[in-house]
């Protein structure tokens, strides 16, 4: 096997400087880039890491502190919505059944004096809604017809406002007897119905002379109309609102207002 | 000469491990570090928004509280209408009641048992008055039959049929017999019989609808630090609406 030897003969000052080794330092260096590196995006992630979960924390602790705020709010909320439907529920069940006050003031001024009514029934056929344009700044009259609410964003007109109105048509039977043995007042009775635009259809059913009481004979009829049949019986009875009306409108503009100011949600 | 050659040559082969393994851990690190980052941070997601809605709700709470008189006016009201229950006792004083007011005497009360209530749709139709009514609603109401029998004169019918629409029971007459003589004898002036068929209609619930929203008043004046007296809101010592409206949005 063939050694070499190298013999530097020349004086130390004359020798060449020892070769620089860069390759060390260098590897040193990327090395400890990488490791710097890979520590900077741990330490990174932690970093991120604590920082969110910090955030986690602060956010419960905020929800934890507004949760009665919450609580309250939600429970007016579902309170409002569920007073809105008994609401609604009323107005339904108000519009199956006739507005006997009304009826009866109207009927009672067209009977006539020698007319006695004994039983009246009546059952609602349909209830219509009606959309009236209210004048500015009318009273309604205390005399209730109908139940009003308040028409989808009426509320926010100041002039004209928009309402609706449950308008009834109604059959109705009405029974009687006359004070003495003679048709004319059941004639006067129907002639007076017919004439009438709050009644409409107005027909004598049946009628004849019976005892009403021991000794007393009298014609006994009885006598079929329809409420709320002819346009200009309804707008008259537009005009008069009664207090539970009003009272039913009151509380549909709050709802609609509370509904509103909840537009969060 | 060589001997740097195979250095240039060791130090790329370095390099080039260095680059390969450092891009691999931070390739594996980074692609665990967004999965947990992004868990974290669509849950700091959804507190934010949880948290927005809260404080939207605590925030339109002054705007609500204003709204509360009003709703105790009309808890008070749907619950004299519709009572938790038939109430029997309290249906007895109330008819007497109204008879003395209007002038009528109550001389015979029948309930039939208590049946569900039915919207008929041909007399309801599409109304506006009750566009979007959850029906099912209804079945939380209950219909008794009442047939009340009445002696007095007309116009006192006519208030008391009035006085039943618009006072306290939800009570509505579909049928008036009348006028009649009580017994027998001639028809006496002022002293008819008047037979009234109707429903009457409860809510079915352990307590009252005012009762419920009383409670829910009580949690709210604690948390607003108002007191809602006789349905309007006081304030108490040393809190006020707009203090509170302050600090709540000072805190923000």
């Amino acid at each position: 096997m063939k050694k070499t030897f190298d013999i530097n003969l020349l004086p130390p000052e004359f020798r060449p400087a020892p070769a620089v080794r860069w390759l060390p330092p260098y590897l040193a260096l990327v090395y400890s880039l990488a490791v710097f590196i890979l520590i900077w995006a741990v330490a990174s992630h932690f970093a991120k890491v604590g920082s969110l979960k910090a955030d986690i924390e602060s956010l419960d602790k905020s929800i934890k502190a507004l949760a009665p705020f919450e609580k309250a709010y939600d429970e007016v909320k579902s309170s409002a919505s569920e007073m809105d439907e008994i609401k609604k529920i009323f107005n339904a069940l108000e519009a199956q059944y006739i507005d006997w006050p009304l009826f009866l003031t109207n009927l009672h001024r067209l009977v006539p004096e020698s007319v006695w009514l004994t039983s009246v029934s009546g059952q609602v056929i349909k209830t219509e809604s009606i959309i009236v344009l209210e004048k500015e700044k009318a009273e309604p009259a205390e005399a209730p017809t109908a139940t009003p609410a308040t028409a989808k964003g009426a509320s926010k007109l100041k002039k004209k406002k928009e309402k609706i109105y449950a308008v009834h048509k109604a059959n109705f039977t009405i029974e009687g007897s006359t004070v003495g043995q003679t048709l004319n007042p059941i004639s006067v009775f129907l002639d007076r119905l017919k004439s009438d635009p709050y009644f409409a259809n107005s027909t004598l059913i049946s009628t004849a002379l019976e005892e009403v009481f021991p000794g007393v004979r009298a014609y006994v009829f009885k006598i079929s109309t329809v409420l709320g049949g002819s346009e200009e019986g309804k707008v008259e009875n537009h005009e008069k609102e009664g207090e539970e009306g009003k009272k039913g409108r009151k509380s549909k503009e709050r709802s609609s207002e509370l509904a509103e100011s909840g537009g969060g949600e | 000469m060589m001997a740097g050659g195979r250095s240039l040559k060791i130090a790329l082969l370095h390099t080039i491990i260095v680059v390969l393994v450092t891009g691999l851990f931070l390739g594996v690190g980074f692609y665990l570090s967004s999965k947990s980052l992004s868990a974290l941070r669509s849950k700091v997601a959804v507190l934010e928004d949880r948290e927005k809605v809260m404080l939207d709700k605590r925030n339109q709470l002054t705007a609500v509280a204003k709204f509360i008189p009003f709703l105790i006016e009309d808890s008070i009201l749907l619950s004299k209408m519709f009572p938790s229950n038939p109430g029997d006792r309290e249906l007895l004083d109330f008819l007497t009641e109204l008879g003395k007011e209007s002038g009528m005497v109550v001389v015979e009360v029948k309930l039939s048992n208590p049946a569900e209530i039915v919207l008929e749709e041909g007399k309801v139709g599409k109304s506006e008055l009750i566009k979007d009514l959850d029906e099912t609603a209804l079945f939380n109401f209950k219909s008794i039959n009442i047939d009340i029998k009445l002696t007095g004169n007309f116009q006192s019918l006519l208030r008391f049929l009035e006085s039943l629409k618009t006072n306290g029971r939800f009570i509505r007459i579909f049928s008036i017999n009348g006028p009649s003589t009580a017994a027998a004898g001639e028809p006496t002036p002022g002293a008819f019989e008047w037979e009234l068929k109707g429903d009457m209609m409860y809510f079915v619930s352990e307590t009252s609808l005012a009762e419920r929203f009383s409670e829910v008043v009580k949690n709210l004046e604690q948390v607003v630090a108002l007191r809602f007296e006789n349905g309007f809101a006081s304030e108490e010592a040393g809190s006020t609406l707009t203090e509170k409206k302050v600090l709540m949005q000072g805190e923000q």
